[in-house]
């Protein structure tokens, strides 16, 4: 065999080794994704065996050993709802703002602005969110104590608004700019033009961006830990926004640190329950995403 | 300026002010009279009325019926307004608050004001389509003013409430007697050394995802299942990492100690999936030119990633990891089951022993307030907080302002 042609072969056989060896990096976010899952199982089994689906129900009461997650549960669909309600009205305007009215020069200003609320850390929203805003409705309001939901969905509120800006925006950036002007030319004014022609066009890309704001709000835990004040009990009544409660991120990070045996694997329960939760959302948003690539491709 | 104009302009800016009137009041938990309150609401009523008419009687263009319904409804609300009590006491439906008029007042004055305005711009523009146009993009601006607005209170209240507790002490000390003197000194440095390990690890597996998703395959079922693995971790609550750092490093490799290295390792599959994204986008937009010409020179592909598409691309991904580490740095609950303690930990000196870090201290600081005396040093933490986190982001918009120049 010639020199050179073994030359070639070692070549792309090391080429080989390399595209292996990236592979084998890549193949790390699913070995961690099974791990996480895995290792939270196995703390959490003790829990799940001892108390089957009683860990669903709404009794908490450690000194009669009941772990009912429910109340956590529903705090923490419940504050994400009202998250929702403050995030996407104003998330969607801003978002239509930036990408169909500002000028080049107002967005490259604002946009950044914007990455500032999302730099802000959780756990100073917190400490903003109990010291401030807490006190602020307390006062206000006359409420039992500083601690209540409607103040964990206002800052939530805040705190999903850069997620649902930028996943929306880009959303309706992606939708062909050609189409935009088929409708100009034919005489629509731009808010027509945004009403009929892009927003229906990035619809997928926006409830992927809504999707996602949830799963931020429904995994945030500095933030609620201190301004719901994590008591173990349902609202009452149930839609009651002025009582406090707790979420399931705020039980973890409140009970971790003091307890042991038994409660602990609840714990590791709920942070399975949370986990499958926000993975769901991310896969569904996920998809709706690529659908609304998809949907453009062939006509960029 | 013609009447419908002056009209459009009062309706305006009387449901402004009235709104403005509103929150103030609700602010200096004052309450509002009820003449006041029937009385603002009756201006706007009779002016939507003149309006109303004007528009379907004088000028016979038939489009005044929406003002006459809206002037109504607000009428109605005057009548109203009598009988809601103040303050609205909920607690015998058991809930436990008592709601100030001026907190309805100023809600429904702010909403029926931007339905107000949104009406009235129709005449302006001739009832044409661009008078819609005019009145949404009206509603466009007050949702940025609204989303500005928290941005601004939160900088400035941090701002102004931690600069007094700033003092050369706090910035070079450890703590004393639970954080009412002293300082941050080691949390700071604990935070820089956190952040710094987890850019060793992080960097090597998140680029060299990317570039298996960028430059090896770009389609299959593994680069499916990767690439969800990616938006899966990307999306998982931070507690969660802080669990499985606790129950996979800290329990299992660490012998149940917390430590510098277990916070790290956290930290550094929290910022995977942002390093990945970014690196992955870096890599994609460097033309497709580039590669070819670099193949058909006989180079090889690791040849060509090696010299031709990550230097250009190097920007971009150094971008992503700093955005990463920004989010990293203010992270605390993947770090309080696996890393850090309040106090005694001092500066860090291994892997292998617990760090303070600032967002932990101003957590325990937080839960001292009303027992001790540590509100200022709180607000001075998160201050200081706040700016290596926005100064971390600060060098990664002005990173990607640099690169988007170069290409």
């Amino acid at each position: 065999m010639p020199k050179e042609f073994e030359k070639v072969i070692s070549r792309s056989s090391k080429d080989k080794i390399v595209q292996a060896i990236f592979f084998g990096i890549a193949t790390f976010s699913v070995l961690i994704i099974s791990f996480i899952f895995i290792f939270l199982f196995i703390r959490a089994y003790p829990a799940i065996e001892e108390f089957g689906m009683g860990l669903l129900s709404s009794d908490w009461n450690v000194s009669r050993n009941e772990f009912g997650l429910f109340p956590a549960l529903y705090g923490s669909i419940f504050i994400a709802i009202g998250a929702l309600l403050v995030s996407v009205p104003l998330g969607l305007g801003v978002a239509i703002y930036l990408s169909e009215i500002a000028s080049n020069k107002i967005r490259m200003i604002l946009k950044p602005i914007i990455e500032l609320l999302a730099g802000i850390p959780s756990i100073v929203y917190g400490f903003i969110g109990a010291i401030l805003l807490g006190r602020f409705l307390y006062d206000t309001f006359a409420m039992r104590g500083v601690n209540s939901f409607l103040a964990a969905m206002l800052i939530l509120g805040i705190m999903a608004l850069p997620i649902i800006i930028s996943l929306s925006d880009d959303a309706m950036k992606s939708v062909p700019k050609d189409m935009k002007d088929a409708s100009l030319a034919l005489g629509a004014t731009k808010w027509q033009t945004i009403r009929k022609v892009t927003i229906p066009g990035a619809i997928s890309g926006i409830s992927s961006a809504v999707i996602m704001g949830m799963g931020r709000a429904i995994g945030e835990t500095m933030a609620v830990m201190l301004i719901i004040g994590s008591v173990m009990k349902m609202p009452v009544p149930f839609f009651n926004i002025f009582d406090t409660g707790n979420t399931l991120t705020a039980l973890i990070a409140v009970h971790m640190g003091e307890s042991h045996g038994i409660i602990i694997s609840v714990l590791f329960t709920a942070g399975i329950m949370l986990f499958t939760i926000v993975a769901i959302m991310s896969i569904i948003s996920d998809i709706l995403q690529t659908r609304t690539k998809e949907k453009f491709e062939g006509k960029r | 300026m013609s009447l419908r104009k002056i009209i459009a302009l009062w309706i305006f800016i009387v449901s402004a002010g009235v709104a403005i009137y509103g929150f103030w009041n609700l602010y200096n938990q004052s309450e509002i009279g009820y003449w006041t309150m029937a009385g603002s609401l009756l201006l706007i009523s009779v002016v939507c009325y003149a309006s109303g008419i004007h528009h379907h009687i004088i000028s016979k263009r038939q489009k005044g019926l929406p003002m006459l319904v809206y002037g109504t409804f607000v009428l109605s609300a005057a009548a109203l307004s009598i009988y809601i009590p103040n303050p609205l006491d909920l607690r015998p439906w058991e809930i436990y608050v008592r709601i100030p008029n001026s907190f309805f007042f100023s809600l429904f004055m702010l909403l029926s004001g931007l339905f107000g305005a949104y009406l009235s711009f129709r005449p302006f523009y001739d009832y044409k389509k661009e008078g819609a146009q005019v009145g949404a993009y009206y509603v466009f601006y007050l949702t940025l003013l609204f989303t500005l607005f928290p941005l601004f209170l939160i900088i400035f209240n941090i701002v102004t409430r931690g600069m007094g507790g700033i003092t050369w002490e706090f910035l070079t000390q450890d703590i004393v007697s639970m954080g009412e003197e002293g300082g941050v000194f080691p949390a700071i440095l604990g935070t820089l050394a956190m952040i710094s390990l987890t850019a060793i690890i992080v960097l090597p597996l998140g680029v060299g995802t990317a570039i298996y998703l960028a430059e090896y395959a770009k389609k299959g079922l593994a680069v499916r299942v990767i690439r969800t693995a990616v938006n899966i971790l990307q999306g998982t609550p931070s507690i969660v990492h802080g669990l499985f750092g606790y129950a996979f490093f800290v329990l299992i490799l660490f012998d149940g100690k917390k430590c510098l290295l277990a916070g790290a390792l956290t930290l550094a599959i929290l910022t995977l999936p942002i390093v990945t994204r970014s690196a992955e986008e870096a890599l994609n937009s460097i033309p497709g030119e580039l590669r070819d010409a670099s193949l058909a020179l006989g180079a090889t592909k690791w040849q060509t990633i090696r010299k031709m598409v990550l230097p250009p691309s190097l920007p971009g991904i150094l971008t992503g990891t700093v955005l990463g580490l920004g989010r990293a740095a203010g992270e605390t609950a993947p770090i309080m089951f696996t890393a850090v303690y309040f106090s005694g930990a001092g500066t860090p000196s291994s892997l292998l022993k617990p760090v303070q870090a600032l967002p932990y201290h101003l957590l325990s600081l937080y839960r001292l307030v009303g027992y001790r005396d540590v509100e200022q040093q709180a607000w001075a933490t998160a201050l200081i907080l706040l700016m290596i986190v926005l100064g971390i982001n600060f060098i990664a918009i002005i990173l990607r302002e640099k690169y988007r120049q170069r290409f």
